[in-house]
């Protein structure tokens, strides 16, 4: 009963912040001072007064702002989401078509982030002070310190245009895209039975993914070893030794699981990052996802697009809250309870 | 070689401790001489900070990695625990010295069940199967006077009280019979009710178990009630040791003397009193005795000279220059 509850709890703030993040976003392109419907009909299309008159009523910008407000949030709880002014398509449809491109390079990072990160700080943290240790602090530094453009074009300078490492884009250019069943062209190549569709989009996504993850990595592996190194000085450390305990049961049953309470916070707000982050490596990479929808759609001023991609991260961000909010639960016994 | 097993189950001698800190070096323990009888309980008092729990630690060798012995034996069982290697010392914490500590609290892990932490430590000490681990533990928890001890078996520490915590702390501390218990201050984070039930319950294991006994504490009350001897610690070293109730009716050195009228054991009655000036810079410890600065009664002689260890009598030494006339034996 009570972690359900907790679960209906949190996903019910989750939905406060999405509401939040929607009004908040609208009343943005209220202040913002350019005119959606100049931006629509063009130069030309301005010339016409009938014109103007017509979409701007077709929209209900004539109308006070409260009745935009509801017909806006009417029409997203719809999933209308209205019309990019820059593709001239639904901006639902260009979405759909580029939220998992995104979304595989975001989980992708996040693995390779993490399955470097979490080892190299346990390492860090059990040999402190040894050249490993010093190794993977420099390593992080280095991480953290360089933007992930940058080292984008450092990575494609290296390994694609030296060693002849797959290019950019998400799949090579002999190859057709696999047939959409979710979106995620790793898993899509698999359904379809192409093996080396797979191993090419896999050699594609590398690239991007090591460069999105890259800062996280230094980030978490810094996090996770003085997490570490906290938890091995408890109390509790010294009864596990008391029992006789190998160091690496010690360890590993022991301290990790309490030491990784802080790195699985940073976790959430990580992934959501980046999904932020992906604006650069995907112009970086010419990665076809969200990251450069919303590139275009800022320099397009196109408002549609422009809320719905916001919307479509903040729900994310919330999602990723959530998950790690019941992550929590499973770590550590006392959140359970309330 | 020849070894001389004495009657100790425990025995340090010269014990040099430093931490090594951004501040300096510090001298925690400065030539700590101790001794555990078979079966015995010891005592170890003395104000914050000077050193009893690094003496305790020093024991099992779990100090933090800024700590360093520098010099002295200790010998567990007639063996010198600082010559074993990481595997034998770890068979010695496995099946013979447990150590119980001031916070229950922190020394439960918060993440696995109370049930799951006791039956761990009989898996190690006794290697007994998951199961039977299972039930032993019950039983261990029922004798510790647990009513339920299966249903409390399933429970994370932060869901028990404090005197519970306490008593599973003990339950993984007996599992394995050791011959050594370590407490450091087992009672002073609990209410003084508990405190009374978990002394008498270790006192009354004791008396079951022939287990030996080194009882970390600053209660001189809590010595009177369950030790034989005691040791009073000053600035990293025991400046007297001996039977409970010969230093506490007649102590020797002044700071025990001091610690005592303080504890309002000896003396009148009356207002609280305090002993005046604090300990010395661990950092920077002066040539004589350590208490000299604070010792009503410090000549010349205690300025310039460090008082070792002195028999007074067959069970009594005292560090201090004021009994130096009547010395028997030297250690």
């Amino acid at each position: 009963m009570g972690l359900l509850y907790y679960i209906l709890k949190r996903i019910f703030f989750g939905i406060l912040v999405i509401f939040g993040v929607l009004t908040l976003t609208f009343l943005i392109t209220k202040i913002i001072p350019q005119n959606p419907v100049a931006v629509w009909l063009g130069l030309e299309g301005m010339q016409y007064p009938e014109l103007v008159k017509q979409v701007t009523e077709l929209w209900k910008l004539d109308r006070p702002i409260w009745e935009q407000y509801i017909y806006y949030v009417g029409n997203v709880l719809r999933g209308d989401f209205g019309r990019s002014s820059w593709s001239r398509g639904p901006v639902i449809a260009d979405l759909a078509a580029r939220f998992p491109a995104t979304v595989e390079l975001s989980i992708f990072a996040f693995l390779i982030a993490m399955s470097i990160a979490i080892p190299t700080g346990i390492l860090s943290a059990v040999y402190r002070d040894k050249p490993i240790d010093h190794f993977s602090r420099i390593l992080s530094v280095v991480g953290i310190s360089g933007p992930s453009f940058w080292w984008g074009i450092i990575f494609l300078y290296i390994f694609y245009l030296q060693l002849g490492f797959a290019g950019s884009g998400r799949i090579g250019e002999g190859m057709s895209p696999p047939i959409t069943v979710t979106g995620f062209y790793l898993i899509d190549s698999l359904i379809e039975g192409r093996l080396d569709k797979f191993i090419d989009v896999l050699s594609h996504i590398f690239l991007p993914a090591l460069t999105l993850g890259i800062g996280a990595t230094g980030f978490t592996s810094r996090l996770t070893r003085s997490a570490l190194l906290e938890v091995l000085r408890k109390d509790y450390i010294k009864t596990a030794r008391m029992k006789g305990l190998r160091e690496r049961v010690v360890i590993y049953r022991h301290a990790l699981r309490n030491a990784l309470i802080a790195p699985v916070t940073y976790m959430g707000l990580l992934f959501g990052s980046m999904l932020g982050g992906s604006v650069f490596v995907e112009t970086v990479f010419t990665w076809r996802g969200m990251g450069q929808y919303i590139v275009t759609a800022i320099f397009a001023s196109d408002y549609p697009a422009l809320l719905a991609t916001t919307l479509v991260i903040a729900i994310i961000y919330s999602v990723a809250n959530i998950i790690v909010d019941l992550l929590y639960t499973v770590i550590d016994p006392r959140v359970r309870v309330g | 070689m020849v070894k001389i097993l004495s009657n100790n189950i425990l025995s340090v001698e010269d014990l040099h401790v430093v931490f090594k800190t951004y501040l300096g070096t510090v001298h925690a323990l400065n030539g700590v001489y101790l001794e555990v009888g078979r079966g015995e309980a010891v005592g170890l008092v003395g104000e914050t900070g000077c050193g009893k729990s690094t003496l305790g630690l020093s024991i099992v060798r779990l100090l933090d990695e800024s700590a360093e012995i520098v010099r002295g034996k200790i010998f567990f069982n007639n063996e010198s625990i600082l010559e074993k290697s990481t595997d034998e010392m770890r068979e010695i914490r496995m099946k013979y010295i447990s150590l119980i500590f001031q916070d229950p609290t922190a020394a439960l892990n918060p993440v696995y069940r109370v049930g799951d932490q006791i039956v761990e430590a009989l898996q190690m000490s006794k290697g007994l199967k998951k199961v039977e681990a299972i039930e032993e533990s019950a039983k261990i928890l029922s004798m510790l006077g647990i009513p339920e001890s299966k249903k409390v078996m399933e429970q994370y520490p932060h869901e028990l009280s404090g005197g519970m915590r306490q008593r599973v702390m003990i339950a993984i501390a007996l599992s394995k019979n050791p011959l050594l218990l370590i407490a450091d201050e087992p009672t002073s984070n609990l209410d003084v009710t508990i405190q009374a039930q978990i002394l008498e319950l270790i006192s009354e294991l004791r008396r079951n178990t022939r287990m030996s006994l080194l009882l970390i504490t600053h209660d001189m009350g809590i010595v009177a009630q369950v030790c034989e001897k005691v040791a009073v610690m000053y600035a990293g070293q025991v400046i007297e040791f001996g039977p409970v109730r010969a230093v506490f009716k007649n102590p020797i050195h002044p700071y025990t003397r001091g610690l005592l009228k303080v504890a309002n054991l000896i003396g009148e009655k009356s207002r609280l009193e305090s002993i005046q000036g604090t300990i010395p810079d661990l950092r920077h410890l002066p040539p004589g005795c350590l208490f000299s600065s604070r010792c009503p009664h410090s000549f010349s002689k205690c300025v310039q000279i460090r008082p070792y260890s002195i028999l007074v009598d067959n069970h009594r030494s005292v560090a201090c220059w004021l009994v130096e006339d009547k010395v028997r034996y030297c250690l």
